[in-house]
């Protein structure tokens, strides 16, 4: 079960895991972006014992990266400009 | 009753839940953290929306929001199938789910005593069923609730209040990230910037209402000796030390941000120059009683402050800090750990004096002139 749990969605979260790789974070973002993943991780596992198909779990948990990412992004911004 | 998962449930009403993993700090120290977020009254935004949005279809639910609960009220930062954007707060459900550290479930809102007469109830939206998880900030305290309610009895699995627990994690993330850019990584207070773009609001608030507002700028005295003497770690340890301090004595309504280098600064809403001196000097004398434990020694620091009040409409923040930095130069020049005061063109200075007796003494005393 565990196993099935965790191949759900495995791509979507290797596609956020990746371009998160290639951010340039600075400390004081990275502990909040790792504890992100973690939660869209759990996020993934539980909408599957809901019965969610695996495609419909990668676009919600795309779709909530993308908006997290948006911030993300101005944030390493302003970070850099402070 | 309770199910194996350790949520809650009851006919009607969920019992309170204790709080074994809650701040215990009070209602002042609540709201001083969900202040800390800047997140009331802003504009909706995706983020919130997506997920209240997940919620509701998910959940099959005619209602979910993000509400964040104030002193007086709740106020919904994303909102689905809900009319209005606040409600009082003693009307709201989710009251009672941030006194908790696990979802509150009302099944019935008819059935138990607590809901069954609220406006909510008996009246638009007419909850009958709510679901509430706390959101929870890094420092332990419940500042809203991610919730979801329907106008029918409903029943959720254990797995639809982990997805909903979930979610909330996500909220408190975005939160945070919004949090994280407005602060001084190392003591936890905020920005030069934020707190730029704060007492921006606060001076035109002040301006519309006509109501006192003051500014102090503290500093901490011989800084550079601290951190050659002991080493940067130490220095920062008085940093940081300093800024709880003085964030534990300040209201919730006040701000400290971190402006500069060892330079703080503190604004002080609804707050005259009399006032301020009392508490610059409350401040002075906590920062001065406080030791830091250093490795093998103790180390006590001391601060200068200078205050400086919001006394013309033309006043801008520049202009309050270019005061209060006159006036902590005074206190710097007169021989440090002091308070002064910018008042017009003079600089009074105040130290270690009862603060009422001083606010009498203070304008007579003119100890020290600043051009």
């Amino acid at each position: 079960m565990t196993a099935n749990i965790e191949a759900a969605s495995c791509g979507a979260l290797a596609q956020i895991k990746e371009d998160l790789a290639r951010l340039e974070l600075q400390p004081d973002l990275s502990d909040s972006v790792s504890q992100h993943y973690e939660h869209l991780e759990a996020l993934s596992a539980t909408l599957k014992t809901l019965g969610i198909v695996d495609r419909t779990i990668d676009q919600h948990v795309v779709d909530i990266f993308n908006t997290y990412k948006i911030e993300l992004l101005r944030n390493i911004e302003r970070l850099r400009n402070a | 009753m309770s199910t194996s998962d350790g949520v809650e449930i009851a006919s009607g009403l969920t019992e309170m839940i204790a709080l074994p993993n809650c701040n215990s700090g009070g209602e002042d120290e609540r709201l001083a953290a969900f202040r800390r977020y800047e997140v009331l009254d802003t504009e909706p935004e995706e983020a919130f929306d997506k997920i209240t949005h997940l919620v509701k279809s998910i959940l099959a639910m005619p209602m979910a929001v993000v509400s964040l609960v104030d002193r007086d009220r709740q106020w919904f930062k994303s909102r689905q199938g809900m009319a209005d954007a606040e409600t009082p707060r003693n009307i709201s459900f989710c009251t009672h789910t941030i006194q908790g550290s696990r979802p509150l479930i009302v099944t019935d809102a008819h059935a138990g005593p607590r809901f069954s007469n609220s406006p909510l109830v008996v009246g638009e939206p007419h909850i009958r069923f709510y679901v509430g998880v706390p959101l929870r900030s890094r420092d332990g305290y419940n500042i809203g609730a991610l919730c979801s309610m329907d106008t029918k009895v409903r029943h959720l699995s254990a797995e639809q209040i982990k997805l909903l627990e979930g979610l909330a994690s996500l909220v408190v993330d975005e939160l945070e990230l919004r949090v994280r850019a407005s602060t001084d990584s190392l003591t936890g207070v905020m920005s030069r910037r934020s707190f730029g773009e704060q007492a921006a609001r606060e001076i035109a608030r002040s301006n519309r209402h006509g109501e006192p507002l003051s500014c102090a700028l503290i500093d901490i005295d011989h800084f550079k000796t601290i951190n050659d003497t002991y080493g940067h770690g130490v220095g920062d340890l008085a940093l940081k030390n300093l800024a709880k301090i003085c964030s534990a004595a300040l209201r919730a309504c006040d701000y400290i941000g971190c402006i500069g280098g060892e330079e703080f600064a503190i604004l002080l809403p609804a707050t005259d120059l009399p006032t301020a001196l009392e508490v610059a000097e409350r401040l002075r004398i906590a920062i001065e009683t406080a030791a830091i434990e250093a490795a093998d020694s103790r180390i006590n620091i001391t601060a200068r402050i200078g205050v400086a009040g919001f006394d013309t409409p033309l006043d801008n923040f520049e202009m309050l800090l270019k005061k209060a930095d006159v006036a902590m130069y005074a206190a710097k020049n007169s021989g440090r750990n002091r308070v002064c005061c910018h008042q017009a063109d003079n600089v009074s200075l105040l130290r270690g004096v009862d603060a009422r007796s001083a606010e009498m003494k203070l304008f007579e005393l003119k100890c020290r002139v600043v051009q």
